[in-house]
């Protein structure tokens, strides 16, 4: 899922603009299990700009399945065309989305996006994936160097790696490639280590302005 | 509403800590609510803002003893929450609503009787 975290409030009051309604609007998806933007932060949002000295008339709080699709806005057409600006609680994917569908509306992003990666335990969430492109899963054990090797080696590990831990921060960061030793181990597959990865193929990842994925199949 | 202030009580320690209390004859402020729940642990972020946005202007929370909770911690637990609300509040600069939690063993009750006049005190209703 997409990680993120909200932005300290302090800022987000001073982003605001002294409107007569402001919306506070949710995304039920991957920032409510972050626990950065769902309902209830939409409603301890809502609570603190109503509380907190700003010149806003009204707030109301709402929040939809997905920010990042267009189909669950129909639902709040309505209450956008009531409102001034919009406080929006969903990823940045969630935030464009939501200009595009209501152009001309002021869209402000309440949240910070950090990564795409997975729900470790309690409040805990760990990087897993960069979205690169070109998954080499398979062959590192279902680690992925790219996202845990501090320096996103392709052929590991360097000579940073002590007791599996990474030299950038030997305390709290595991070495991505000591990880990937231990698991292909565990495969019978550490012939994996010996075979050369070649660098990076970076036309698939970011490059030359958003990626696109289209699929003919399901076009109208 | 605007002059209260609302006590949030375990039915465990915090119970019990205000049934000695009152049996040791001290009374709580006027323009007091009380209001109990099974444990602090059921404390929460919204519980907590809304109920200060109605117009409350401070809640005490009385749980267990941190080594008493009968639910393991939650007392730790709401102890946390209400430093991160607390964290929020000053963070918005909200002004003139406080939050406060403090721990007690069912023989405190003027321990939690200074404590409850305390806050009240500072929050401004007497
Ligand atoms: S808008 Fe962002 S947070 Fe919401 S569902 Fe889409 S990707 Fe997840
Ligand atoms: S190899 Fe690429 S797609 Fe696979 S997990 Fe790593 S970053 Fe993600």
């Amino acid at each position: 899922m997409i990680v993120a975290e909200q932005k300290p409030i302090g800022e987000i009051l001073k982003k605001l603009p002294e409107v007569e309604k402001l919306l506070v609007l949710g995304c039920d998806t991957c920032v409510t299990v972050c626990l950065a933007g769902g309902e209830k932060e939409v409603k301890v949002m809502c609570s603190a700009i109503r509380m907190a000295d700003k010149k806003i008339g009204e707030v109301t709080g709402f929040s939809i399945e997905r920010q990042c699709d267009r189909e669950f806005f129909k639902e709040i057409e309505a209450v956008v065309k009531e409102s001034d600006a919009i406080l929006s609680l969903a990823c940045g994917a969630g935030v464009q989305m939501l200009s595009d569908y209501f152009e001309g509306k002021l869209v402000i992003p309440g949240l910070n996006t950090h990564f795409i990666g997975s729900n470790e335990g309690a409040g805990y969430w760990l990087e897993r994936c960069l979205g690169c492109g070109d998954c080499m899963l398979d062959i590192t054990g279902g680690i992925c160097p790219k996202t845990r090797c501090s320096k996103g080696l392709m052929n590991g590990p360097c000579g940073g790696s002590e007791n599996g831990m990474c030299e950038i921060d030997p305390l709290n960061t595991e070495c991505g490639w000591y990880l990937i030793y231990e698991r292909l181990k565990k495969l019978n597959m550490l012939q994996n280590m010996m075979t050369n990865q070649p660098p990076r193929d970076w036309s698939r990842a970011h490059d030359g302005g958003p990626r696109k994925l289209l699929r003919e199949d399901i076009q109208p | 509403m605007e002059e209260s202030l609302l006590i949030i009580y375990c039915s465990e320690g915090g119970r019990k800590a205000l049934q000695k209390m009152s049996s040791e004859g001290f009374r709580l402020p006027s323009g007091v609510c009380t209001f109990e729940l099974p444990c602090t642990g059921r404390i929460n972020d919204v519980m907590l803002m809304e109920t200060l946005q109605n117009g409350v202007r401070g809640i005490f929370v009385a749980g267990c003893r941190e080594e008493n909770c009968k639910y393991l911690d939650g007392n730790k637990r709401a102890l946390r929450r209400i430093k991160r609300i607390k964290k929020l509040l000053s963070d918005a600069g909200i002004e003139g609503k406080h939050i406060e939690m403090q721990t007690f063993g069912p023989d405190e009750g003027k321990r939690l009787y200074s404590a409850i006049n305390d806050f009240a005190g500072k929050v401004g209703v007497s």
